[in-house]
């Protein structure tokens, strides 16, 4: 079998033959603690900025491809072209009257959309709101994805992002094919 | 390693270990532009037209049918993200992923208007992990009833994929 590693330790079948692969892109991060007041009134909030809020916290990171913290956001970047799955959860509270929620998966090349809709029309009785999907992505080498949540229509960012290690809010990541 | 191709063009590992595999089926496709009045009065899109391919590892996809086809037997992903616009007033919304064997739910609501925002559009999106024998199709419904054919599917483009349509072989 033609390989750049004689020893194949990039891919471990086991007694069983499952198959690991301890060298593949993979990453999960969440946000420890709560961002208050980071969006409501139009402002763009991308999970992990450090400019208005906390870096994430990993849960792992296989091969040391995710920056849990950053201006601008948390961001994986892609260290090999290929197709990755994205999942994002978030929790916002506080939501009120904003009767418009929008929650982005971004990477270089494309937009994915997680939620487009009446905020207060489906928060719960704590006046909070958990959204989450995930999308299969095509990324080249070095392209980084981020997740971002806005709210709109309310008089100031009055609307919290919620975080704890019980994983309200997260993202994650790994290179499928 | 056992193997059907000595030449090892399956897995291909980097010189970090990441491992690729270029062959295998993985698809990403959209609605190429947005869909005026396509349901509303019951109106089912089955399959839901999506028509333009980003990418299409394998060739599994077929934007004439609007179709995956599972080249082999095997456990695939399919993810799906569906807008809709101009529903206030309507009722039901259904959105589905049906493959040969299953059909999987996204949404299935009695009162789509809780889901609008104020420009009078909403979507939703979903994942399944879906048992698929060779040879089987994958595709996704759509429907609203409740009022007048009104509603329309949103946008997708090279950049957007608000509706869009995806799946991969996992195992």
């Amino acid at each position: 079998m033609a390989t750049n590693n004689a020893a194949n330790t990039y891919i471990t079948p086991d007694a069983n033959n499952i198959v690991l692969q301890p060298s593949q892109p993979a990453f999960s991060a969440y946000l420890g603690s709560d961002d208050d007041n980071q969006t409501g009134a139009g402002t763009v909030f991308r999970i992990g900025d450090t400019d208005v809020g906390t870096a994430l916290t990993e849960i792992f990171d296989q091969n040391a491809d995710f920056t849990t913290g950053a201006s601008g956001g948390a961001y994986f970047t892609a260290p090999v072209t290929g197709r990755y799955v994205f999942i994002a959860g978030i929790t916002v509270d506080s939501v009120s009257t904003s009767n418009y929620e929008f929650n982005k998966v971004e990477t270089s090349n494309r937009r994915y959309i997680i939620c487009s809709w009446d905020g207060s029309a489906v928060v719960n009785a704590a006046d909070e709101i958990f959204t989450g999907a995930h999308f299969i992505c095509d990324m080249d080498a070095a392209d980084t994805a981020k997740f971002f949540t806005v709210l709109y229509n309310l008089g100031g960012d009055t609307v919290d992002v919620q975080g704890s290690a019980t994983l309200e809010t997260y993202f994650m990541g790994y290179l499928l094919v | 390693m056992a193997t059907n191709n000595s030449a090892n063009t399956y897995i291909v590992p980097t010189a970090n270990n990441e491992v690729t595999q270029p062959s295998q089926p993985a698809f990403l496709a959209v609605l190429n532009g947005a869909w005026a009045n396509a349901t509303g009065d019951g109106t089912a899109l089955s399959p839901m037209t999506i028509d333009l391919e980003i990418f299409d590892q394998n060739a599994d996809f077929d934007t004439g049918t609007y179709q995956f086809t599972a080249p082999v037997t095997g456990v695939y992903e399919i993810t799906n993200s569906v807008g809709i616009s101009n529903a206030a007033g309507h009722t039901v919304w259904l959105l589905a992923v049906i493959t040969s064997n299953r059909q999987y739910y996204s949404i299935y609501t009695d009162d789509v208007n809780n889901f609008l925002n104020t420009s009078n559009n909403t979507t939703y999106e979903n994942g399944v992990f879906a048992d698929m024998d060779a040879a089987d199709t994958a595709h996704i419904y759509c429907r609203v009833n409740g009022g007048a054919k009104t509603v329309g599917i949103s946008r997708g483009d090279l950049t957007d994929c608000t509706t869009h349509f995806s799946g991969v072989l996992v195992c």
